[in-house]
């Protein structure tokens, strides 16, 4: 029930996500990063950014990252699926997509981890601020690294494997999160 | 400058000639050949010398060719500056091409090095250059490494000020972006850096590492007057994306560098001498009046031509006017007929009487002329009666006082030209047969006058009349004649000329005439000529060309005197010349150097100033006479050399003698700060 509103609000912010992308490529011949991070791939999450410049100075994006497979780590106690998107918007100090910005984003996301004989599943609400440097390797080549720190909300269900999933939400909390990313991008002449 | 166009007027002492003179059996043979540098490119404006002499024989072109007059035992003495000098001996070879080596620069290298401990930008301080109109610029800027980085931008503007006019020109900058600076420039938002950045197609984009760069600078300006005062200052910035963290602006060129301006030069201006450009004769359509005016005796009402004198009056009158009538430039214009009755009889049928004369006289006269004339002629006739006051004068004129007293009394008292004072005399003694027979036929008389319009050529008198009157419709030959041959001062004839083009604006001939006196009185006018130049070149004079280079060349507009110059033709003389002198002032010294040095020793040393030839310059500069501007080279030569003492002693000398030069040391970029030394020291 929660989880299919979950997934509703999930297309909502991927449909917003399109919006200002589309929207902002017919405003003018835009120029458009598509962005993947580093980390994510390490954690098995197939992940896309899109980047769009609103201004001189601000840019707006959005980072969608999801693994609908229930990935095994080593034995078969530890699997993970997940999917998120993170909208942003950035400040940039000196030219859009170059060096040093700051910025904030935004969370969604829904998580299915079953670890250590417990199951733990629900969704992730969340903001944060982020800072970065975006290193110019080329005329269309950037790598940036950012960090940030934020905080979130989650509900779900935790409960032992061997059990059923209760019928009710039984945990919800709020959490920090940290953020950190090594994001490789290409933007479009 | 009166009459003659000059920098400065001195006999010609041949320095160079006098050596080569001795040298019997030597023969003189044309060496061509092409000068090279040491990665085998071709090297202009060397200079080459003759080795024993060290007269200045050519200058290699841009494609390093040279051709050079010299003996066939001699040697050539390659020159330019960055290479080390060659020497060549000819030995009657025609062809010869030289590779010149680089000289080396360790000196210079070393002080870069010692330099660029410095944290700024160094523009190197430098001379202007002055080549035709073009102030040319070079030096060399040092750019600290630890200062630019990948993302900043180097700004490197000179500007050049004309201190005179106080006016600033701005020449091509020098864009250095660091790469990541220029890449990201597109990232910008509603920014097309192509088209939106002002200084987008001077950037080069350098790669960043290694140590500091040296970028050469290299740019011309044209400048109207090469010889107002300027400065070049160098305009520093290096920004990054956000600020300009870094602006500094140095002068690196005070005063222009040209020798040239003692360049001596005569060029008289000159007439148009081809009589094919004169302007033909035109005839004008003038009135003449009928010089003879004849007279008929009269008897009755016609005109009674069996008398032998009327015959013979009618004639000839007859004669005239078929004459006029045979002339195609000739039409009668007017034909006018009096009739004068004498007072005797009644007055008013004598009034009669002689409008019938006239009638008469007028059909018999119109009958023997064509249709045509008697058609478009205007007739006018006039008739009067003859009053008694004439007679009197008539008596007086005889020594009759008494009678013309009589007669006089009679007018007193009845009045002239009544018919009481007619009766009166009638009744006097004397009236017949004295008055009847002697005077009363002389005072009747048809006489005539007609006017013809004929188009003829204007006597120089009538022209002269006619300019007093009405200049405009003076034709272009009556023009040309009034001031060619009118006797006239040169300010009347200035104004005929004037009036001449005011008149006819494209009268060539005039204008060249005009430009001609301007340029002998030192005023030229270049505007004059100018929108003649145009014209088919056939069509229009060698002196218009010769007199507009003339004008140019004072008024400093060396590249329109450089292309009008080549039209002229090869005379072997005067253009020729002219030619040479235009090359000169448009700094092309691949001319004829030898005529250079013969026309006057000052010139060569100039031209070998010039050529920065500097080390000869002075050697021929001590040659010299010893007036001011000789003087003045002497130390500017000398100043080149390094020859501190000399060029001092010799830049007082000059200033004793003509304390204007020290104006010129003002702006000369040779000589400035010599003159400043000097003040110091004062």
């Amino acid at each position: 029930m929660h989880l299919s509103s979950t997934l509703r609000f999930l297309r909502a912010l991927a449909l917003l996500g399109v919006l200002v992308v589309s929207f902002s490529q017919s405003a003018s011949a835009q120029r458009v990063a598509l962005s993947t991070d580093a980390v994510d791939w390490i954690l098995c999450s197939p992940n896309l950014g899109i980047e769009a410049r609103l201004s001189r100075r601000v840019t707006l994006g959005v980072n969608m990252a999801g693994n609908p497979f229930k990935t095994v780590f080593g034995k078969d106690d530890l699997r993970l699926s997940n999917f998120r998107v993170e909208p942003f918007v950035r400040y940039w100090f000196n030219r859009p997509m170059a060096r040093n910005f700051v910025g904030i984003n935004l969370l969604g996301g829904a998580y299915d981890l079953r670890y250590n004989k417990r199951c733990y599943t629900g969704d992730i609400f969340g903001a944060g601020i982020h800072y970065g440097y975006a290193l110019v390797l080329g005329g269309q080549w950037n790598v940036t690294f950012s960090g940030g720190i934020g905080i979130g909300y989650v509900r779900g269900f935790d409960y032992k494997s061997s059990e059923d999933q209760p019928a009710a939400i039984n945990t919800s909390k709020v959490i920090p999160l940290p953020d950190l990313s090594i994001s490789f991008s290409y933007i479009f002449k | 400058m009166k009459n003659i166009v000059k920098i400065f007027m001195l006999s010609a002492v041949v320095a160079g000639g006098l050596a080569s003179a001795f040298q019997a059996g030597a023969r003189q043979i044309n060496v061509r050949g092409i000068v090279s540098g040491p990665d085998g490119k071709p090297l202009n404006s060397v200079c080459i010398f003759d080795a024993a002499t060290n007269q200045l024989l050519g200058m290699s072109n841009d494609e390093g060719k040279f051709l050079v007059a010299t003996d066939d035992e001699g040697t050539l003495l390659f020159s330019v500056l960055g290479s080390e000098e060659l020497e060549v001996p000819v030995e009657g070879r025609l062809t010869l091409d030289v590779t010149l080596v680089r000289e080396s620069i360790q000196l210079e290298e070393l002080q870069v090095k010692g330099k660029s401990k410095l944290k700024v930008v160094a523009p190197e301080p430098t001379d202007l250059e002055l080549k035709g109109n073009y102030l040319t610029i070079k030096t060399r800027v040092r750019v600290p490494a630890r200062l630019f980085n990948t993302s900043t931008r180097l700004i490197i503007q000179p500007e050049l000020w004309n201190v005179s006019e106080r006016r600033k020109q701005y020449m091509k900058p020098l864009v250095f972006d660091g790469w990541r600076y220029n890449v990201t420039q597109n990232r910008m938002l509603d920014f097309d850096a192509a088209n939106e950045d002002p200084l987008w197609r001077f950037v080069e984009v350098r790669k960043s590492g290694g140590g500091d760069a040296m970028i050469t600078y290299h740019d011309s300006v044209y400048v109207e007057n090469p010889d107002q005062d300027f400065r070049c200052d160098m305009l520093m910035a290096m920004e990054d994306y956000n600020k300009v963290f870094y602006r500094d602006t140095t002068t690196i060129a005070r005063g222009v560098v040209n020798p040239l301006r003692f360049f001596e030069y005569s060029m008289l201006g000159r007439e148009v001498a081809d009589s094919d450009f004169f302007p033909s004769p035109e005839m004008q359509l003038r009135d003449t009046r009928g010089d003879v005016m004849l007279t008929f005796d009269l008897g009755k009402a016609t005109l009674d031509m069996s008398r032998p004198e009327n015959r013979h009056s009618l004639d000839s009158l007859i004669n005239a006017l078929h004459a006029i009538e045979d002339n195609p430039d000739a039409a009668i214009k007017s034909f006018s007929i009096f009739c004068t009755s004498s007072p005797d009889g009644n007055y008013q049928s004598n009034l009669e009487l002689s409008k019938r004369r006239m009638e008469s006289a007028l059909e018999t006269i119109f009958n023997n002329l064509s249709p045509n004339t008697r058609k478009y002629a205007e007739r006018s006739t006039d008739s009067k009666v003859e009053s008694w006051s004439v007679l009197v004068d008539m008596l007086r004129a005889d020594s009759l006082n008494e009678e013309a007293d009589e007669i006089q009394k009679a007018i007193d008292r009845y009045g002239d030209k009544t018919n009481g004072c007619s009766n009166r005399i009638r009744n006097l003694s004397f009236y017949r047969p004295l008055i009847t027979d002697t005077y009363l036929p002389r005072m009747r008389r048809v006489s005539y006058e007609f006017i013809t319009s004929q188009y003829r050529y204007l006597t120089d008198a009538e022209i002269a009349e006619v300019y007093a009157k009405d200049p405009a419709s003076l034709s272009q030959f009556e023009y040309f004649r009034l001031y060619r041959y009118g006797n006239l001062d040169e300010a009347a004839k200035e104004k005929v000329l004037r009036d001449a083009l005011k008149a006819h604006p494209r009268f060539v001939v005039a204008a060249n005439d005009l430009a001609a006196m301007l340029i002998n009185r030192g005023e030229p006018d270049s505007e004059l000529l100018e929108s003649y130049l145009d014209m088919n070149r056939r069509k229009l004079p060698h002196e218009v060309r010769y007199n507009e280079v003339a004008a140019y060349l004072t008024e400093h507009r060396y590249r329109e005197a450089d292309s009008l110059a080549r039209l002229l033709p090869y005379d072997d003389g005067l253009y020729d010349r002219a030619k040479t002198h235009v090359a000169i002032f448009n700094g092309q010294f691949d001319v004829d150097m030898s005529d250079i040095a013969k026309e006057s020793p000052i010139n060569e040393v100039v031209v070998l100033l010039c050529v920065n030839a500097d080390r000869q310059a002075w050697n021929k500069a001590q040659l010299l006479g010893d007036s001011a501007e000789e003087e003045y080279i002497k130390a500017l030569a000398a100043n080149r050399v390094d020859e501190y003492e000399k060029a001092m002693h010799h830049f007082k000398k000059a200033l004793q003698l003509k304390p204007e030069l020290r104006e010129t040391a003002r702006v000369d970029g040779d000589m400035i700060e010599l003159l400043e030394d000097l003040e110091g020291e004062q």
